[in-house]
């Protein structure tokens, strides 16, 4: 095929109108993708020598509860592995629902980190009690041992 | 302001141009007009904006779960994938999806008309993670892939590569510009060289420049590919359905 | 369309024109941009009609094109069949000439007479068969050509043709789907908690992978070295997998089995002479230039006889050492009794081809495990060395003139 091979001049569009226009290919012989390319443009030209795009700082994205997070995470809560296939909510955002619950209840600024804290981690340990117990049958042994267990104070002296 | 004022004159200095052409426009509808009853239902299809119906195939919000939204890190940043970029979560550079739709639903488009023309499509891809899966959807649409080491000359040289006079592919489809991180794939180049339109997903680090309909776009993430590969192979299989009727009503 | 683009440009400026400072900023936007370049365009255009009337591709499918592609191969592929033509018909010519030469019907001349006639009329001493004259029929002289690789639009049928190596790459493909498929079997398996299929099972043990050459034979492409050790780590870690028996059909086309497993089954049984004593004959015993048979018989006292003498015959101890060193090796040297004819050669090739003879009939008188021992010590294995010419301009083969400086 005659064609121009300096794919740093122009686009490959315009060297195929070139082309055509001065009579170099024929018009039947034109590649196939010619007139959906002229129908269908591209949003800009697929130039090589393109002058750079105005250089303009990256905008920044933050929110407002990234305050709240860093101040969870500075205290070394919600830092566990986050599982990304899971479709449960991760430890932070509970941890950042109980804050905006409790700050909505008027508890003292001072307070808000620890005392959610405490409850959200309160609230995994039942989780996971609860599902341990139910996962067996609950007619056995095990589970009723396994209820009257507290394992958070397994090896604390009586 | 004095740019401005600049710029308004030449501004008016092209509306005679433009008057000139919009004449021209009407004189040559007339013959259009004058073709067979056939050749207009048919000239229809390049006409109608979305004629595969391509612009149904996804949304934004599927863009966003299958984590399109994802760039490289900042300091990785192409200047050319600027005008692209939404913004820079905590130094990971994030695509403004609205972009990205736009410029994908353009290259769905654009390979849907391909297919109807019984264009050779061909995929590329080189990052091993996601190479069997660009395959398998090569051959699942009865189109063509090239995931492996990449010979230089097998466009440029084709003849002589092959042992005989090829036909090239009429559309490359690239879900992986770079060769490595540091590199551009040949092909890029080849394609543009040979005439070849090209789609490519850019990532933030790629360079768009030769890309023909670019789609920025998270290029490393196994789920990304995915969506991708299931939408090109969409698209294709649409067009493909539209050239069988026409084929079948030719014959 | 073209023109689609141009009258919208126009509506677009309408809109502009009343508020100048709105346009600057719009005129920044791309598409705008664009459309301006787009109109500037047409006006140079616009004098030729090149762009304008273009035939609509629907009406140039119909016309049915054929790709240059294909073109270009039934062209070359026609004047190959000319060509194949026109040396079968020089071939037929010759083959008549022949046979008229050698007083023969030129009409029942089989290519065998041919080679004949071409050995007896063009005698050489060349050592290389390959560079002797021949005459061959032109299907074997010249090599098959490909097939067309595509169809008539131009369009490969392998959906890999552009990777240049598609077979080797849809191995590689197919072995990636297998392994992709075992892994969600056993995923499937794990969540049922079902006990794994006791019959399924691979035996590897009996086979190897082929080798490059032989890969490169089954798949009709040449691979680089890179390639086949990519080969292997694929099929390695497919085999690897704990339900790879599923797939081993798969596995077994990429394997060969190993020769030593037939070479066990090949040991001949003895048979009885009259006096009801076994014994087993192994002809055409080879060494350098001696030739000749041995026979071992038992059960013996270990009376050696070679060609009716006892191993006096040989008047060096080396040769004696050869021809007893089996006998001592497998324990068997007042066990049996060995007969042996030996023509040809020295006495260390006549030794060497009587060791080799007694080792391989002492093969149906031993355990398996000593025939693993004999195997490992070489006695089971041919010695094909022979005397290497000597080369002009030189005394000796290898030896070389004393180097004088001058």
């Amino acid at each position: 095929m005659a064609s121009s091979r300096l794919e740093r001049i122009g686009t490959i569009f315009t060297r195929v109108e070139g082309l055509l226009t001065k009579g170099a290919m024929r018009a039947d012989d034109r590649p196939l993708w010619f007139d959906v390319y002229r129908a269908f443009p591209p949003l800009t030209e697929p130039k090589f020598a393109k002058p750079k795009p105005e250089i303009k700082p990256i905008r920044q994205i933050l929110y407002p509860e990234d305050v709240i997070r860093a101040k969870f995470h500075s205290s070394g809560h919600g830092l566990g592995t986050v599982s990304m296939i899971s479709q449960t909510e991760t430890q932070t955002k509970r941890l950042i629902q109980q804050y905006e619950k409790l700050k909505a209840e008027g508890v003292p600024e001072e307070e808000l980190i620890e005392k959610s804290a405490a409850i959200i981690g309160s609230e995994r340990q039942l989780e996971a009690t609860k599902a341990k117990v139910t996962a067996q049958n609950p007619d056995s042994v095990t589970a009723k041992v396994m209820a009257d267990v507290d394992i958070k104070n397994i090896f604390k002296e009586k | 302001m004095f740019s401005n004022c600049i710029k308004h004159r030449a501004f008016i200095r092209t509306v005679p141009l433009l008057r000139y052409n919009s004449t021209a426009t009407e004189s040559v509808a007339s013959p259009v007009a004058a073709e067979t009853e056939d050749q207009v239902a048919k000239k229809q299809i390049l006409d109608h904006p979305d004629y595969f119906s391509v612009h149904n195939l996804f949304t934004v919000k599927d863009l966003f779960d299958a984590r399109v939204h994802y760039g490289h890190k900042e300091g990785s940043l192409n200047d050319y994938m600027r005008p692209y970029i939404y913004g820079s979560r905590l130094g990971h550079l994030i695509f403004d999806l609205d972009i990205t739709a736009e410029h994908l639903r353009k290259a769905l488009n654009f390979t849907a008309h391909i297919a109807y023309r019984g264009g050779i499509i061909c995929f590329f891809n080189r990052n091993a993670l996601n190479s069997h899966l660009v395959e398998r959807t090569a051959q699942e649409c009865g189109e063509y892939a090239h995931t492996r080491f990449w010979r230089g000359g097998i466009f440029t040289n084709a003849n002589h590569q092959f042992g005989a006079v090829t036909r090239l592919p009429d559309l490359c489809i690239f879900l992986n510009t770079q060769n490595n991180i540091l590199n551009q794939h040949t092909a890029v180049r080849d394609s543009a060289k040979m005439l070849i339109p090209t789609i490519g997903v850019v990532d933030t680090n790629c360079n768009p420049n030769l890309i023909t309909y670019p789609v920025p776009g998270n290029d490393d993430t196994p789920t990304a590919i995915e969506l991708y590969c299931k939408l090109f192979k969409a698209a294709i299989l649409r067009g493909k359905e539209e050239r069988m009727k026409f084929l079948q009503e030719n014959n | 369309m073209y023109f689609n683009s141009i009258t919208m440009s126009r509506v677009i400026i309408k809109q502009l024109l009343p508020h100048t400072k709105s346009f600057c900023v719009t005129f920044r936007n791309p598409t705008v941009s664009n459309v301006f370049n787009y109109s500037t365009k047409v006006t140079t255009t616009n004098s030729n009609n090149a762009l304008e009337n273009l035939t609509d591709w629907e009406t140039l499918s119909r016309k049915k094109k054929i790709s240059k592609a294909m073109k270009a191969y039934l062209e070359r592929s026609q004047e190959h069949d000319e060509f194949m033509k026109r040396q079968q018909f020089e071939y037929n010519i010759g083959k008549r000439h022949l046979a008229n030469m050698m007083g023969e019907d030129p009409e029942t001349f089989t290519q065998k007479d041919v080679d004949r006639a071409i050995e007896y009329l063009f005698p050489s001493g060349i050592y290389d068969p390959a560079a002797r004259p021949l005459m061959k029929p032109p299907e074997e002289v010249f090599p098959a050509r490909k097939a067309a690789e595509f169809d008539e639009a131009g369009r490969p049928h392998h959906f890999l043709f552009y990777t240049g190596k598609p077979s080797y790459f849809k191995l590689m493909y197919d072995a990636a789907e297998n392994i992709q498929q075992l892994y969600n079997f056993q995923d499937k398996i794990i969540r049922k908690k079902a006990t794994p299929d006791p019959n399924g099972s691979l035996n590897l043990s009996s086979s190897v992978w082929l080798t490059k050459d032989q890969l490169e034979q089954v798949l009709v492409e040449t691979i680089t070295e890179l390639e086949y050790n990519n080969f292997k780590l694929v099929m390695q870690r497919l085999v690897s997998l704990p339900h790879a028996y599923r797939v081993k059909e798969f596995i077994e086309k990429y394997r060969k089995p190993l020769s030593s497993q037939k070479f066990a089954l090949e040991i001949p049984k003895p048979s009885y002479d009259a006096e009801g004593r076994a014994f087993i004959t192994t002809y055409e015993c080879l060494r350098k230039k001696a030739r000749g048979d041995v026979t071992v018989i038992a059960p013996g006292t270990g009376k050696i006889t070679i060609n009716g003498k006892d191993i006096t015959y040989f008047e060096d101890v080396q040769s004696r050492e050869q021809v007893m060193f089996p006998l001592i090796f497998t324990e068997m040297q007042d066990r049996v009794d060995i007969v042996c004819n030996i023509e040809g050669g020295g006495p260390s090739g006549q030794s060497g081809a009587i060791r080799w003879g007694i080792a391989w009939g002492l093969r149906s008188f031993v355990d398996a495990e000593m025939l693993q021992k004999m195997h490992v010590a070489g006695l089971l294995t041919r010695d094909f060395r022979r005397r290497e010419r000597k080369k002009p301009g030189q005394p000796g083969a290898r030896k070389k003139p004393t180097w004088k400086k001058r």
